[in-house]
């Protein structure tokens, strides 16, 4: 145990040390300069205010000075060695270094004072699982859904490790049971799958794969929560900007980007995410603004010319000029990335606008062929050759747009119209049943294929010859 | 399965008979490649394994091999500046020696013709390189990132291609060590990031093809600044941009020029941020395979369908994630049968704080044993690229070497601190039970060297049987390590080549040595953005004598070689064996 730092004179013991501070606050953020002169100052001016310097600690490490928040976390555990959330943060900062034995050691001392905290039960759990110490690693996943039976991090770690131990049937049942609802499913069914590879089901595990993602699992760690709520500075509020953005909360993520870019007034990634905000909301003008601001800089950025020929063409009121100017933006940004499968995109949505379908369908091929996986694309050429009532291409293509996403139900109604409008009415009747199975179907589209079908079934005539 | 700890010496007088040769030839003819053997005992191997004396002297002073790599970092920090670094060793003029090319990146904002050309290095014989680099036509000036070797024109020379930042380069070898660039009659000047590639013969129809890997979409005019949560400045990740490029195939035509069947072959389906790939049967349908490994993002497992056409099944088999389901940061990457079952494993070296991986190969998929062989924390304090597993001791089990060097600076760190990227390397030593433990001294040489590593290329650069490395170090000079490990067992090299006496890459040779069925592929392109030394090298301890040597030609044909003593370096003609 580490012994309290108590150096006495007389009956007196020494006051704490200061705090660590960095040697060279220039190269921080201003903000979190404040934060951190006014919470070092504050334990400066009272030592002994242990919660003081643990929320120093937790400034550091939620700011990633971890050399400093390590210092900080020795510190208060010198006066404080009882405290298990110092100890699990001191961990935590092992992890951040790939130190994952002293991480081990750290974490050990957490659970000698609280064990009632699952994650503390957990974490020691997956790092004794990388270390390679699996007997060990099973004792903590074990007591964490002792702890929490609710929480899927001890039992995702439990069917780890039975699928270390080549018990396959023992994963599923932990699976089965625990990690196939919630935020968790995604990584469940990745476990699900590779069950089913170890009982030799490849069939089964395709099945389990398709319902994973690889994004990063936010495990609930309360603890680490409130850690990381020190985040400070122009870095975090850029995170929390993107994070509305990704969930489409434009309206929140707009004042936090017109903050930032008070500071930064030439910085691109902001303007773009900025102009494409204004534009998102309905304020395309105040997008193009920013954006054209933005270009005068810069006029070969990928990203500022991409972001003015979205905005444009994506502004409902866009006159011809307007989409000859977006052309003109496209054009310079696949210039720049003749690889982007967006930019051309954005080309062939310009282009259809323009009322160039031929381009049009060009382009979006094109996007397609940069990136298979974005089947969408087809799926837009292909009724722009219905449009055309070009149906053979249109079959063709709606074909390759199936083969590739057997889900992708716009293509079926797509491939329904083509069939139909080709004679083969049976066909298309089961393509467009096929479709009506997706809740993601186009409504309106799906009602147009129906009622098309239901028309040439009265008639028995096509609507044009086919191609 | 893991082999066994135990050892059997008193087998070696047995593998000196005729009639153990006669076995082995019979075994190689009938194509018994994985069905019997495997996982058994090693010889004793000779060495100390708490040893401290060094394995490795750093002699590039010495060797006159003076390059100074230049990331042409001057203020601000231009993302492409952290991972460049490339090397060949490869025997550029013919005459059973390697020689050394060094990729220069060297400014992101001069013209080409004002950055320092790549460098060519002749291996003298005598234990030192001379820069033949002028007028030789290997000067490329591209933002250079790394180098694939390989006789794509059949012309019996070792060509080189170059990957850069912009328009990739390759360089024809008219035998001599004089290159001519033959880009753009090829067809092969992909303009994307390029990282890593690899020549490989993907249909099997005799010539080279190439796999090139790709990054993330980079220029000047997009540069992102990006800055820690502390607000200091520092270099971006490739998720920064949010922009991954589809790797490119590339047919050889047999003319001199390549067709890109990217599209058609299904690499349009799955991409990421490629930094590493490694190709090789990894589902043992005569079709090399090509694997990945990806900057966080899932990796590939491009399964060869019919030469022409490939699926990404990384997810299915196992290696697109790690054993808790992130995809990780992967850079270096190799494939060996390393537990000597008769398949490829496939190892992948990641980013600080998250550990390497071993996906051992279980016959159609992969399981996760990072950490069952001792491998789950031990890497994770460094940044790793360039690595291999090799018997650097020749004590009969693997090793593995990684070069390291962080990609984010040193939080806290002054940014005129000389190099605040530096780590050390890491060898690990291999034991008989599979597992993996680092060497003494640290890095394998006697003072640590602490440079910011990149890529590493492996080869005999002396021929005396002990796998020598050359690492590129960012803004410094190389470091070649001479292998001088002590109490060295035994060992034999195979250069492996067809009638033409061309490299057979993609080729399999098999030996039976004791109870164990080594299986080693021909392959240059491993590690990260380098090119690696062709021959096949076994470390084998003890053992003075190889059984039986037979070779899976890519064709599918299998030769049988017969027997070999030790601690030679020999060449395994196609047509010169038993079929």
């Amino acid at each position: 145990m580490v012994a309290g730092a108590l150096w006495f004179t007389g009956d007196e013991p020494l006051p704490p040390p200061p705090p660590p501070f960095p040697a060279d606050m220039s190269i921080y953020d201003p903000t979190l300069v404040d934060v951190l002169q006014q919470t070092a100052q504050h334990v400066r001016d009272d030592p002994r205010d242990d919660e003081m310097r643990m929320q120093l600690g937790m400034v550091y490490e939620a700011n990633q000075i971890y050399p400093l928040a390590e210092q900080t976390y020795r510190q208060h555990l010198d006066r404080n060695p009882e405290d298990a959330r110092s100890w699990y943060r001191l961990a935590m900062v092992h992890e951040q270094d790939g130190l994952i034995e002293k991480a081990i050691e750290a974490i050990r001392h957490a659970v000698e004072f609280d064990n009632k905290y699952a994650p503390i039960q957990w974490r020691l759990g997956l790092w004794l699982f990388d270390a390679g110490r699996i007997d060990e690693a099973y004792t903590a996943f074990i007591r964490a859904t002792e702890i929490g039976p609710g929480e899927p991090a001890g039992w995702y770690g439990l069917a780890r490790i039975a699928l270390a131990r080549n018990e396959p049937r023992r994963a599923i049942e932990i699976i089965d049971a625990h990690l196939l609802q919630g935020d968790v499913a995604p990584r469940g069914y990745q476990l699900l799958g590779r069950a089913h590879m170890l009982l030799g089901n490849p069939e089964k595990a395709k099945a389990a794969f398709t319902q994973t993602t690889t994004d990063r699992l936010r495990w609930n760690d309360p603890w680490t929560t409130h850690a990381m709520s020190y985040q400070a500075g122009a870095t975090a509020k850029r995170e929390l900007a993107t994070r509305y953005i990704l969930k489409r909360d434009f309206q929140k993520a707009i004042p936090i980007l017109e903050d930032l870019i008070k500071d930064k007034p030439d910085e691109l990634p902001l303007l773009s995410q900025l102009g494409r905000a204004y534009a998102a909301i309905g304020q395309p003008r105040r997008g193009r603004a920013v954006l054209d601001h933005a270009w005068k800089a810069n006029r070969h950025s990928f990203q500022i010319n991409y972001g003015l020929a979205e905005v444009i063409a994506g502004t409902p009121e866009a006159t011809q000029h307007d989409l000859d100017l977006a052309l003109m933006y496209v054009r310079r940004a696949i210039e720049s990335n003749a690889s982007s499968s967006l930019a051309f995109t954005a080309k062939a949505m310009i282009q259809f606008r323009r009322d160039r379908p031929d381009s049009a369908i060009v382009a979006f091929k094109h996007a397609f062929e940069l990136d298979s996986r974005r089947t969408d694309q087809l799926v837009n050429a292909g009724f722009i050759e219905c449009d055309l009532k070009h149906y053979a291409d249109a079959r063709v293509t709606f074909e390759t747009a199936i083969s590739r996403s057997p889900n992708l139900a716009d293509a079926y109604v797509g491939y329904g119209i083509a069939l139909a409008e080709l004679g083969q009415v049976d066909e298309a009747w089961a393509a467009v049943t096929r479709a009506q199975e997706f809740e993601s179907v186009d409504r309106r589209r799906l009602a147009i294929a129906l009622k098309r079908l239901e028309q040439l079934q009265r008639t028995g005539r096509p609507n044009a010859p086919p191609r | 399965m893991l082999r066994r700890a135990e050892t059997d010496s008193s087998q070696n007088s047995r593998f000196a008979s005729s009639t153990a040769r006669a076995i082995g030839s019979v075994l190689c003819a009938a194509g018994l490649w994985a069905c019997e053997g495997a996982n058994q005992s090693p010889p004793a191997a000779q060495t100390a394994a708490d040893r401290s004396e060094p394995w490795f002297e750093e002699i590039s002073n010495s060797a006159n091999l003076t390059f100074v790599h230049k990331s042409g970092h001057v203020e601000r920090d231009y993302f492409p500046e952290i991972v460049a670094g490339g090397a060949a060793l490869f025997d550029m003029d013919g005459d059973g020696d390697l020689d050394v090319y060094l990729v220069q990146s060297s400014s992101l904002t001069k013209p080409p013709e004002d950055r320092a050309p790549n460098r060519l290095y002749e291996n003298q014989g005598d234990g030192t390189f001379i820069d033949v680099t002028e007028g030789s036509g290997a000067d490329d000036r591209g933002y250079g990132m790394g180098v694939a070797a390989g006789d794509y024109d059949n012309d019996g020379d070792v060509d080189l291609y170059i990957t850069n930042v912009q328009e990739n380069v390759l360089l024809a070898n008219d035998g001599t060590g004089t290159f001519t660039n033959v880009t753009s009659e090829a067809g092969v000047g992909d303009a994307n990031w390029s990282t890593s590639a690899a020549f490989v013969d993907i249909d099997l129809d005799g010539d080279l093809d190439l796999f090139v890997t790709n990054y993330v979409h980079w220029t000047l005019n997009d540069d992102i600044v990006c800055r820690f949560k502390s607000g200091e400045l520092d270099y971006c990740g490739p998720n920064s941009y949010d922009a991954p490029i589809p790797d490119v195939l590339y047919i050889n035509n047999g003319d001199g020029t390549f067709t890109d069947i990217s599209l058609q072959a299904g690499f349009r389906t799955a991409f990421g941020n490629g930094l590493g790939v490694v190709c090789g049967d990894v589902d043992g349908n005569g079709l090399p395979d090509i694997f990945v490994a990806n900057d966080q993002m899932a990796n590939q497992l491009w399964i060869n369908i019919d030469g022409t056409s490939f699926e990404d099944q990384a997810m299915l088999y196992g290696c697109a994630v790690d054993q808790n389901g992130d995809a990780k940061a992967g850079m270096g990457t190799t494939a060996i049968d390393y537990d000597d079952d008769g398949d490829l494993d496939l190892f992948v070296v990641n980013l600080r704080a998250e550990p390497d991986s071993l996906y051992r190969n279980q016959g159609g998929y992969f399981t996760d044993d990072t950490s069952a062989v001792g491998l789950g924390s031990i890497s994770q304090p460094y940044t790793r690229f360039g690595m291999s597993i090799t018997d650097f001791d020749n004590d009969g089990w693997l090793d593995m070497f990684i070069a390291n060097g962080r990609v984010s600076r040193l939080t806290g760190s002054s940014r005129s601190a000389q190099d605040a990227y530096a780590e050390p390397n890491l060898l690990l030593r291999g034991d008989a039970a599979g597992r993996f433990a680092q060497a003494t001294p640290a890095g394998g040489t006697a003072e640590a060297i602490i440079k910011t590593s990149r890529a590493a290329a492996f080869g005999d650069i002396d021929n005396d049987g002990a796998i020598d490395i050359l690492v590129v170090n960012r803004d410094a000079q190389v470091s070649l390590l001479h292998n001088i490990a002590p109490s060295q067992g035994n060992w034999i090299m195979f250069r492996v080549v067809d009638e033409q006496n061309r490299d057979a890459i993609g080729a399999t040779v098999r030996l039976s040595v004791g109870n164990r069925r080594i299986s080693r592929d021909v392959r240059t392109a491993y590690s990260y953005c380098a090119a690696n030394d062709p021959r096949v090298h076994v470390g084998l301890g003890s053992i003075s004598q190889i059984t039986d040597v037979c070779v899976r030609w890519i064709d599918g044909t299998v030769e049988s070689f017969g027997q070999f003593s030790t601690n030679q370096i020999t060449t395994l003609r196609r047509g010169q064996g038993d079929l």
